[in-house]
């Protein structure tokens, strides 16, 4: 019934049947015909095993046929995608005990083999109304589809199979705890330093007759300790489970038929556990898992006791030291006031004729025995005369170019110096410190204007002096008893 | 003190102190006498008027800083302020109205009494209150008087330090009246008084000069009484600052006269003194006259 396909051969029979590139006759689908499920089962184990079956998933399609016979067979069928895709799936069914066939609506022809490097082409096509014909060198059948089945659940009934070996792999697994040891396990992490994730996952009852769903302990242990290992996986109730794919993993000494890894047919949210002796659990969400820390036993203390307070504080022992001036290299900043000793006075007189009239009105000056202080808050160096402060408080000032030492705060150097409120406090080079009252501060400008006492300019002077009279004497009488003061009684004679 | 001393010591403060020190008319108030003399500027004593408490501050600090950078100086101590009453009663002695003819003797007890008073009067104890001294003492050989002498075709008639009343000097056409005005020196003003010629007036005003050893230097060049280098001038020239100061009044205060008289006093010390007197001068340089001939 088929005929193979020839070099070069341009036409085809079989609908829905064209020519690759490589002149390769090849339809839209591919079909393997199985023999039986546990032949499928085969089939994807092999198949996973060289690769993922993720691209050929999406439009995967298992059904059971049954023929005229009454033979029942399975059927998956799949894009093509080609003959490279093909040619793999076509090695992996001939090891499985299946045929591979090629077509596109429900004629399908033999993929080709050895002998037909080119495929083959039916040479006459089936008539019946059936759902499927497939043609092959051995044989024509028509089948008629009788149910489909997913892969996922069929990968589900698939049981697991013993490998000792897996109970080895190192990694991150699950642990599975039935309701009645999960808090013990958790306590037995926190113990052991063993960082874990815990949640209580949630399954529906096995039977009517329980009303309460069942819940277990659920702990994603990122490494477990190997001496660890025989007590989680001996305890009954515990079941620890190797994760092999994304939302599944099986039980430590089972391995799946299937590569679930190259079979992602699960759920990333959700997850599948496989294990050995039973139906494998599937959680369709993954519950609320957080550090078994949270669980750590936390014990109260009695009210009232427990903690001490302190009753007495003593100051510590006195250790008081001199305060002293050392030279430093810091660039000078807020220099702001100035020290004019009294012999550096005439000087400032002669300085003052050149300032100008905002330095005048902003600079303040107090005049004291020990000279003049004067304070210029936008920076003194305006005024190039006596001996240079930085503000490094409000009312402290220190010696520019200088340091105090011990190197204390600024607030602590005001606060042991113990000066009242209101005194500007000036800390010289060699230590001393001299307080200025700050109410006698007085604008420079008043202080050139009004300070009679230092600043009387020389022309007034000298016309002051000019227009000064000459003291004369003029005698008058001295009165009665003149000399009453001296002790004089009565007139006495002379 | 007593409260009726308040107003002699005011009109002592406006009649005597302030014109001392500000120059113009100078009206004497009736002697004080060493026991009041030497308590009246106890307690802080102050000049009351302020007006003239202002000036008097004013004009010393001028006089001051000719010598020193002197911003502000202290307010008259009560070695200045008995000063100022011996100087009164030094001038009190030569008014001739003080006595009567029954008593003469008022004039020699009252220069005898002013002694008393400067004598217990002490020596300057710092340079500050040498130069606070000066201050107000430093016009002192200025201060005159005015005699008159008027004439007129029926007679002369001799006023003292006075005012010739305008009887005297009317229709000076009509009654040919010459009015003659001499000005008297404070040195020359026991002149004229016959009782005060044996009295030690002379030395009183020389113990007055020497409390304010800078004034004694600046008017060295006085007739009366002749400058000689007594305790206090030796004492001021024997530190640093105080031959500073020294220096400095002699050259900028005192006329080339007063240097000479100072060079000639040296004469008349002992050797010890003569030899710290004759540092200074060295100090202060070569006489004007010798080393730069005018």
């Amino acid at each position: 019934m088929l005929v193979r396909v020839a070099l070069h051969q341009t036409r085809l029979r079989t609908p829905g049947l064209g020519l690759d590139a490589k002149g390769v006759a090849i339809g839209m689908k591919g079909l393997v015909l199985l023999p039986s499920l546990d032949r499928l089962v085969a089939f994807l184990a092999l198949y996973t095993h060289q690769g993922s079956l993720e691209d050929v998933l999406r439009s995967l399609k298992v059904e059971v046929q049954k023929s005229r016979l009454g033979a029942s067979e399975v059927t998956l069928t799949f894009a093509a995608d080609g003959s490279d895709r093909m040619d793999r799936i076509a090695e992996v069914a001939r090891l499985a005990g299946g045929y591979t066939f090629t077509g596109t609506s429900r004629h399908f022809v033999q993929y080709r083999d050895g002998a037909a490097p080119f495929g083959y082409d039916a040479g006459e096509l089936l008539t019946e109304e059936t759902g499927l014909a497939l043609y092959h060198t051995a044989f024509t059948q028509a089948y008629k589809a009788v149910r489909s089945v997913e892969v996922k659940a069929l990968i589900l009934r698939l049981m697991p199979q013993i490998d000792p070996a897996s109970a080895r792999e190192p990694g991150p697994k699950w642990i599975l705890a039935e309701k009645g040891l999960g808090p013990a396990l958790i306590a037995y992490f926190i113990r052991s330093g063993v960082e874990a994730e815990v949640g209580l996952a949630e399954w529906p009852p096995d039977t009517t007759f329980d009303e309460a769903p069942v819940q277990r302990y659920l702990f994603k242990v990122s490494e477990v300790p190997p001496r660890m290992m025989p007590l989680l996986s001996g305890t009954p109730g515990l079941t620890v489970f190797q994760p092999v794919s994304e939302g599944a993993g099986v039980e430590l000494g089972f391995k799946h038929p299937v590569s679930l890894k190259a079979c992602p047919v699960f759920e990333r949210d959700g997850l599948v556990l496989f294990r050995g002796a039973a139906d494998p659990l599937e959680l369709p969400k993954l519950p609320a898992l957080g550090p078994v820390s949270g669980f750590a036993r936390v014990e109260l203390l009695g009210e009232g006791d427990g903690h001490r307070r302190a009753t007495r504080v003593d100051t510590p022992s006195e250790v008081r030291l001199a305060l002293r001036m050392v030279p430093t290299t810091d660039p000078w900043r807020g220099v702001t006031a100035a020290w004019v000793r009294p012999e550096e006075l005439p000087l400032l007189r002669r300085i003052a004729y050149l300032l100008g009239a905002e330095t005048l009105r902003r600079a303040t000056v107090a005049f004291t025995n020990e000279g003049a202080f004067v304070r210029h808050s936008g920076g003194i160096e305006g005024i190039p005369v006596g001996e240079f402060f930085r503000e490094v408080h409000g009312s402290l000032y220190v010696a520019a170019g200088y340091d105090p030492v011990p190197a204390v705060s600024p607030e602590v150097l005001h606060k042991s110096i113990g000066a009242p409120e209101g005194q500007i406090l000036f800390l010289g080079r060699d230590g001393r410190v001299v307080a200025v009252d700050g109410a006698g501060f007085v604008p420079l400008e008043t202080a050139l204007i009004e300070a009679q006492t230092w600043a009387p300019l020389a022309m007034t002077a000298i016309e002051g002096a000019l227009a000064t009279e000459v003291p004369t004497l003029e005698l008058d009488s001295p009165g009665f008893r003149p000399m009453r003061a001296l002790g004089e009684k009565v007139p006495e004679e002379g | 003190m007593s409260t009726e001393l308040v107003p002699r010591i005011e009109a002592l403060a406006s009649g005597v102190l302030g014109p001392l020190v500000l120059g113009g008319a100078m009206h004497l108030v009736p002697p004080l006498g060493p026991q009041i003399g030497l308590v009246i500027g106890e307690d802080g004593r102050r000049v009351a008027d302020d007006s003239l408490r202002t000036e008097i501050d004013v004009a010393r600090v001028r006089r001051a800083r000719r010598l020193a950078p002197l911003d502000v100086l202290p307010e008259l101590s009560p070695a200045e302020w008995a000063m100022v009453a011996a100087l009164n009663d030094l001038l009190q002695a030569t008014n001739q109205k003080l006595s009567g003819a029954l008593t003469r003797g008022r004039h020699k007890t009252l220069v005898l009494a002013t002694l008393r008073l400067l004598d217990a009067i002490p020596t300057p104890r710092t340079t500050l209150d040498a130069l606070a001294r000066h201050a107000t003492f430093a016009r002192l050989p200025e201060v005159q008087r005015i005699d008159t002498i008027v004439r007129y075709w029926a007679g002369t008639q001799r006023f003292r330090g006075e005012t010739p009343p305008g009887r005297v000097t009317a229709w000076p056409g009509l009654r040919r009246v010459d009015v003659d005005k001499t000005s008297v020196r404070l040195g020359e003003m026991p002149e004229g008084i016959e009782e005060l010629a044996a009295t030690p007036w002379h030395q009183a005003l020389g113990a007055l000069y020497a409390l304010s050893p800078l004034t004694d230097l600046a008017t060295a060049d006085r007739p009366a009484p002749v400058f000689v280098w007594g305790r206090s001038t030796l004492a001021f020239i024997s530190y640093g600052v105080g031959r500073t100061l020294a220096r400095r009044v002699l050259a900028f205060s005192a006329s080339d006269a007063a240097r000479a008289r100072v060079r000639a006093a040296v004469a008349t010390l002992p050797a010890p003194a003569a030899e710290l007197v004759t540092a200074f001068l060295v100090e202060c340089g070569p006489d004007r006259d010798a080393a730069s001939p005018r």
